[in-house]
């Protein structure tokens, strides 16, 4: 045989983290004590995350499964059915209408997570559809969802599964959940004046959302330039460069003069996540 | 002394449930369940292969193969729905392929729509105004004929509003009914509770039928009263591959195999016919489900 002796002697190692542990690691230290968190469909990742948060920093987070209305389930095993019956093992359950109602309500819902088929700059999600076109779209995306509610959260937390440019577009052909809309100007103006029926109206109550907060990708996180309302370069994955995550974005990125390099979790960390991922879902 | 009327036992099987309470055409259907969770699979494949034509299909927030598999019939000519997919195994096949071809009439909804408008049916509402904010998204744009403007009278700012959604049949799934049918939701409830509120006529599919008289004792977890339903149909294994909570998990390497075959079209017509069109009797369908996928079934861990 002409194996190096290095096959023999060096077992294959196993890394310390795998990339959605290092995601679920950065989105908890985002999370706060005391907010309320809304996941929806594809919530592993987010829900890890909040669980996370409450036994780090948190402890006072709630989060609420957006289908089956459970409020701080047990999560463990952490599962991919954002619907599941073990969700119900949880300190509370919301009835799902009750729980749609009070997404309106202004103040309750701290955080949201969302995804998108597409993203762009100013952190307006597509879920619906593709293509110039609506009523003919290239690819049809499975629906709104809870997306348009973006606009009265009290911030969106947008996780993705893959970060190339055609998710990350300069425009969103079609805006499913309003982010910063068309940048800083239209987003201020937008949270006090109503734009309907072909007339403007100052809102009788502000909206109070602070849009878009934070992008996680498998490449890299990225937050929103204050002023611009831009999708700005946070950190980069270790192991990831600035060319990669620059052209896998389809629009220029704000980059700022200084990049670090996203926290890795420690091993008691990664301990913690695995001791209710006993799945390993987020390792998958 | 007259003879005392015997209360009507509302127990049918799928067929006759569907044959007698679903009119063909039927205007608005409403179909129960969230994503994999508690849909009630066997009045679904029922209706198709009854081959009811329906002019509108109100579903959940998020619906998978219970509405999938409806389009992929040729039977749905519009869908109002906020979601159809199938979460983590991927996009819906036959919805995504029918709206991409022009085939399907869809009504971007969001999920207050469907809460609402549901609701605004249950109350008898004219309509339903929703909270401010909604309208920067394209959603309300794409559906014109169901988001409209209204002016608040209390403020004489604008106000979208949403109509009331009024079910001809809902079509829902329960883990038990007794035979009169009262209905107890075991898991979660998503929906379907509304739908039946709306609907002008229920068929609850369960996984077993109690005895009336047990359920004297647990009214407060009985989510349907009797008067609102007209059919019970009782089926173990019933929302196969969909779960019943409680009862059991959905079936992924099925679903799976759905998504894949439901790819081509020649795929989702080999699907049909094997699983819905063929099969006699849910036992004859289930024993096809084990011959092809057999490491279908799992337990809730719960």
């Amino acid at each position: 045989m002409n194996q190096p002796l290095s096959f023999f002697t060096a077992p294959k190692k196993e890394p310390p983290f795998s990339s959605n542990e290092l995601l679920a690691y950065n989105l908890a230290l985002a999370l706060r004590d005391g907010e309320v968190v809304l996941t929806g469909a594809n919530n592993a990742l987010p829900v890890a995350a909040c669980r996370l948060a409450q036994l780090l920093h948190a402890p006072n987070l709630s989060f609420l499964g957006g289908g089956g209305g459970s409020v701080n389930s047990l999560v463990e095993p952490l599962v991919f059915p954002s619907c599941d019956y073990s969700y119900l093992a949880a300190e509370a359950v919301l009835p799902l209408p009750e729980l749609i109602m009070l997404q309106g309500r202004p103040g309750f819902i701290n955080t949201f997570f969302a995804g998108g088929m597409q993203v762009d700059q100013f952190g307006n999600c597509n879920l619906s559809s593709i293509g110039p076109d609506w009523q003919q779209p290239l690819l049809r995306g499975p629906g709104a969802a809870s997306l348009p509610f973006m606009s009265r959260f009290g911030r969106t937390i947008i996780y993705l599964s893959a970060h190339t440019p055609r998710i990350f577009v300069p425009k969103v052909d079609f805006i499913t959940g309003p982010g910063f809309l068309h940048g800083a100007v239209d987003f201020a103006r937008a949270q006090q004046v109503l734009l309907a029926d072909g007339g403007e109206y100052v809102r009788p109550t502000p909206l109070s959302s602070t849009g878009p907060a934070l992008v996680a990708t498998p490449l890299a996180l990225l937050d929103f330039d204050e002023s611009s309302k831009r999708m700005r370069l946070l950190s980069l994955h270790p192991g990831v460069t600035l060319a990669q995550v620059q052209a896998a974005t389809g629009f220029d990125l704000l980059i700022p003069a200084a990049v670090p390099i996203t926290p890795s979790p420690d091993a008691a960390t990664v301990k913690l996540i695995r001791s209710f991922d006993t799945e390993g879902v987020l390792r998958q | 002394m007259e003879e005392q009327q015997a209360r009507t036992n509302k127990l049918r099987t799928a067929e006759e449930a569907i044959r007698e309470m679903v009119p063909n055409p039927c205007p608005v259907l409403a179909v129960g369940g969230m994503h994999q969770q508690n849909a009630p699979m066997t009045l679904v494949r029922e209706v198709i292969r009854q081959r009811i034509r329906i002019g509108r299909l109100i579903t959940s927030p998020s619906a998978s193969i219970q509405a999938d598999l409806l389009i992929a019939a040729g039977l749905v000519e519009e869908i109002v729905t906020s979601y159809v997919g199938f979460e983590y195994l991927g996009l819906a096949p036959a919805f995504r392929r029918a709206v991409e071809a022009g085939k399907l009439r869809l009504v971007e909804a969001d999920a207050p729509l469907l809460v609402y408008g549901l609701q605004a049916a249950a109350a008898g509402q004219p309509f339903a105004t929703l909270p401010p904010g909604l309208e920067l998204s394209d959603v309300h744009r794409a559906a014109p004929t169901f988001y409209k403007w209204t002016t608040d009278p209390y403020t004489g700012v604008p106000a979208l509003c949403v109509p009331p959604l009024r079910p001809t049949v809902a079509l829902i799934h329960c883990q038990q009914a007794d035979e009169f049918g009262n209905a107890i939701f075991r898991g979660s409830v998503f929906t379907d509770r509304l739908m039946a509120m709306a609907a002008e006529r229920t068929i609850v599919q369960v996984e077993n039928v109690v005895r009336a008289s047990s359920l004297y004792s647990m009214a407060t977890q009985v989510g349907l009263p009797a008067a609102l339903v007209a059919g019970v149909v009782e089926q173990a294994f019933g929302n196969h591959p969909c779960a019943s909570h409680r009862y059991y998990n959905h079936d992924e390497p099925h679903l799976k195999d759905y998504v894949k075959k439901g790819g081509t079209v020649e795929g989702m017509t080999a699907y049909l016919q094997r699983y819905v069109y063929e099969p006699d009797s849910h036992e004859e369908y289930m024993l096809r489900v084990r011959t092809d996928t057999p490491d279908s079934f799992t337990s809730p861990s719960l």
